[in-house]
C-alpha cells in the first residue's frame, strides 16, 4: 500500500504538485488522469522515490520511502518512465538489468533470475525477440520489452507512466489484459493514463489531477458521474458502459478556435 | 524451449569469444610488427635466433631498450584512453564525449606541466598529477551540465570550451617557464619517443587498476547508460557510481597522459570501433574489445610514426589522425545493417 501524506514538489523552483494526499491500496489498479501539465508525471515520480519532497511524505507499507534504502526499495517498487532513449542493447540484456536490484558481486544471474527473466518475456510478448537489439524494433516492441524489464524486477508495486505510449490497439489491450493479471497475483499497479475509455474500464480507481492537485479518487463508475473529468480536460462529453466496458465520448467543441490572427 | 532458441543462444553466447580472441591476435600481430619494424628491420627468425644465442646482440638492444618501452607504452596508453572514452560516453550519455574533446586530457596536461614548472624533480608525481587534473576537468565539465540541466550537445560544447581553457593555461604556464618546458610541443601533440620502462611507473599500476575495475563494473555502466531514472529505480546510487566511473576514466586518462603526451583521438574513435565490432553498446562487451584494439591501433599508429619517414620520426598524435579520421568516417558511412551501436 502507498499512502500520500501532504506531499508537494516540483523542479527547481516550479512547483508542479500541491498539498495532494491519498492512499493507493493493495492489489488495486489506479490510474492517473488529468490533462497535460497538471502534475500526472511529477507525482507518481514522487511515489517512486525519484523526486525529492518538498514536503509530506510518501509511506509504502507504512515506511517513509525517503529511508528505505534505495536497493531494498527496487525489490518492492519498479518505475517505468515515459519512453526513454535506450542504449542499443539486445531485448534480453535490457530485460536481464531487470534483476539488477537482487544481484551481488559479481553480478553473475542465478537460474531464479534467469528463469524470472525469461518468463518476464514470455509475458511482455518479447520472447522471440530476446536477441534483437532495441535499434532495430519498433517503439511498440521497445516499450513491451521495457515492460519486460519491468516485470522481471518482480516487485509488489509497479508504477507506470503512460505505458501504452508506441502502442497499436491490440498491444493496448494486451498490456491491460497483463497489468490485470498482475493485479490478480496481488500487485499494486499505478499508473498514469491518456486513454480513458482504458483507464475508466481497467481500474479500480482513478485519481483525477487538476493544476497539481487530485480533485477526485473514486471508483470508475462514480467518476463518469461527477464532473472532475471534463473540468480536468476542459471538454464536454459522453459516456456510456456496456458489457463492464467504458466509452467515453468527448463533444466537438462549438466555439470555433480563430487563427485569422495567425499568419504562417 | 525450441531448437531455433537454443541454438541462438548459443550462436550469441560465442560470439563475444571469438571476436575477443580476434581481436586479442590483433594485439600480438600489432606488438610483433612493432618489435620487428623501425630504422633497422629486425625479422622475428632473426630475433629468435639472437635470443638463443649468449650474450646481449645489437638486435637485442634495439628491441629491449627502445621498441619494447615504446610498445608497452603504446598498448597501456591506447588501452587506457579508449577505455576511458568509452565509461565518458557512458556515463554523460554521449557519443561525441572524449577524453581530449571534454578537456580530460588538457586537465591532466595542464596539473602535468604545472608539476613539471614548479617542481621539476617530482617526476614520479607526473601521473598522480595527470590524474588529479584530469578528474578537475571532467567533474568541471559533469558540474556545468549537472548545474545547468543541459542537453547531451550541451556538455559537449562545455566540454569544448573547457578543454580551450585548460589549453590557454597550458600555454601561458610554457611561455612562463619555457626553459624547464623545452619538450612541451611534442608533449602536447602527443608521443612516446625515448619513452623507458622507468618512466612507466607508476602509471601502468593505475592503468591497470583502472581497466580492472573498469571491467568489474561493465554490469553497472549498462544499468547506468539506460538514463538516471531507470537506474534509481532499478536500486543504482546514481551520483556515487556516476562519481566512480568518472574517477575511473580521468585516472586511465591522466595516467596515459602523463607519459604519452595529448593523443587525441583513441578516446573518441576506439569506443565506436569496438561498438561496431561487437554490434550493440553492452558495456560488459565493449570495454574488453576497447582495451584490445585501444593498444593495438596506438601501436600500429607509433610503428607508423616511426618507419614511414625513418630516420625521422613523425608525432605520434598526427599519425593517429591521418590513419583514424579516415577509417572512423569509412566505418561511418559504410553503416551496414542499420544502426548498430549507434
Amino acid at each position: 500500500m502507498i499512502e500520500l501524506k501532504h506531499i508537494r514538489g516540483g523542479y527547481g523552483k516550479h512547483t508542479v504538485v500541491f498539498d495532494v494526499s491519498a492512499t493507493f491500496s493493495s492489489g488495486e489498479i489506479t490510474s492517473l488522469v488529468g490533462a497535460n501539465g497538471c502534475g500526472k508525471s511529477t507525482l507518481l515520480m514522487m511515489c517512486a522515490g525519484l523526486l525529492s519532497l518538498r514536503s509530506g511524505e510518501v509511506l509504502l507499507n507504512g515506511k517513509d520511502i525517503s529511508k528505505i534504502p534505495r536497493n531494498s526499495l527496487a525489490k518492492q517498487l519498479s518505475y517505468l518512465g515515459q519512453s526513454q532513449s535506450t542504449s542499443n542493447i539486445t531485448v534480453e540484456s535490457l530485460v536481464s538489468h531487470g534483476r539488477f536490484p537482487y544481484l551481488g558481486y559479481p553480478r553473475t544471474y542465478s537460474d531464479q533470475d534467469r528463469e524470472k527473466i525469461h518468463n518476464a518475456m514470455v509475458l511482455a510478448g518479447v520472447a522471440d525477440l530476446s536477441h534483437k537489439l532495441l535499434n532495430e524494433l519498433s517503439g511498440g516492441q521497445q516499450q513491451r520489452a521495457r515492460i519486460a524489464m519491468m516485470l522481471a524486477q518482480d516487485t509488489e508495486v509497479v508504477l507506470l507512466d503512460e505505458p501504452l505510449t508506441f502502442l497499436d490497439i491490440r498491444h493496448q489491450l494486451e498490456l491491460m489484459a497483463l497489468i490485470l493479471h498482475l493485479k490478480t497475483i496481488g500487485k499494486t499497479v499505478i499508473t498514469v493514463m491518456h486513454d480513458l475509455n482504458l483507464a475508466l474500464t481497467y481500474s479500480d480507481k482513478v485519481a483525477v489531477m487538476e493544476k497539481g492537485r487530485i480533485i477526485a479518487f473514486d471508483r470508475p463508475d462514480a467518476i463518469v458521474h461527477g464532473d472532475a473529468l471534463t473540468s480536468s480536460l476542459g471538454i464536454r462529453a459522453f459516456y456510456s458502459r456496456e458489457a463492464n466496458q467504458y466509452f467515453f465520448m468527448p463533444v466537438k467543441q462549438n466555439e470555433q478556435l480563430s487563427f485569422d490572427d495567425i499568419t504562417f | 524451449m525450441n531448437t531455433l532458441r537454443i541454438f541462438s543462444m548459443i550462436k550469441n553466447k560465442s560470439s563475444l569469444p571469438v571476436k575477443l580472441a580476434i581481436c586479442f591476435g590483433g594485439l600480438l600481430v600489432s606488438v610483433l610488427i612493432g618489435i620487428c619494424a623501425g630504422t633497422v628491420w629486425i625479422s622475428p627468425t632473426e630475433l629468435l635466433s639472437d635470443l638463443l644465442a649468449e650474450g646481449l646482440s645489437q638486435n637485442e638492444r634495439i628491441v629491449l631498450y627502445i621498441r619494447l618501452p615504446r610498445i608497452l607504452a603504446t598498448v597501456l596508453a591506447g588501452s587506457a584512453l579508449a577505455v576511458s572514452g568509452a565509461l565518458i560516453q557512458a556515463v554523460l550519455g554521449n557519443p561525441l564525449a572524449a577524453p581530449n574533446i571534454i578537456g580530460v586530457n588538457a586537465g591532466a596536461g595542464l596539473f602535468t606541466v604545472l608539476c613539471i614548472a614548479v617542481f621539476p624533480t617530482a617526476v614520479k608525481f607526473l601521473p598522480a598529477a595527470a590524474f588529479a587534473g584530469a578528474l578537475f576537468a571532467v567533474l568541471l565539465v559533469y558540474g556545468i551540465a549537472k548545474k545547468t540541466g543541459a542537453s547531451r550537445m550541451t556538455i559537449v560544447l562545455a566540454g569544448v570550451g573547457v578543454s580551450s581553457l585548460l589549453n590557454a593555461v597550458i600555454d601561458t604556464v610554457t611561455t612562463l617557464y619555457p626553459d624547464s618546458l623545452s619538450g612541451i610541443s611534442s608533449f602536447k601533440v602527443g608521443g612516446v619517443a625515448g619513452i623507458t620502462l622507468d618512466s612507466l611507473f607508476p602509471a601502468w599500476i593505475l592503468i591497470g587498476v583502472g581497466i580492472l575495475a573498469a571491467l568489474c563494473f561493465g554490469h553497472d555502466l549498462d544499468v547506468l547508460s539506460l538514463g538516471e531514472n531507470t537506474a534509481r529505480s532499478l536500486g543504482m546510487n546514481v551520483s556515487v557510481m556516476r562519481f566512480l566511473f568518472l574517477a575511473i576514466a580521468a585516472m586511465l586518462a591522466g595516467a596515459a597522459v602523463s607519459f604519452s603526451g595529448l593523443v587525441g583521438f583513441v578516446g573518441l574513435v576506439v569506443p565506436h570501433i569496438s561498438r561496431k565490432i561487437v554490434k550493440s553498446a553492452e558495456n560488459t562487451a565493449v570495454l574488453p574489445i576497447c582495451v584490445l584494439i585501444g593498444g593495438a591501433f596506438l601501436t600500429l599508429c607509433d610503428t607508423v610514426a616511426r618507419t614511414l619517414f625513418a630516420p625521422f620520426e613523425l608525432p605520434l598524435g598526427i599519425v593517429v589522425s591521418y590513419i583514424g579520421v579516415p577509417f572512423f568516417i569509412w566505418l561511418l558511412l559504410r553503416k551496414r545493417g542499420g544502426k548498430h551501436g549507434d
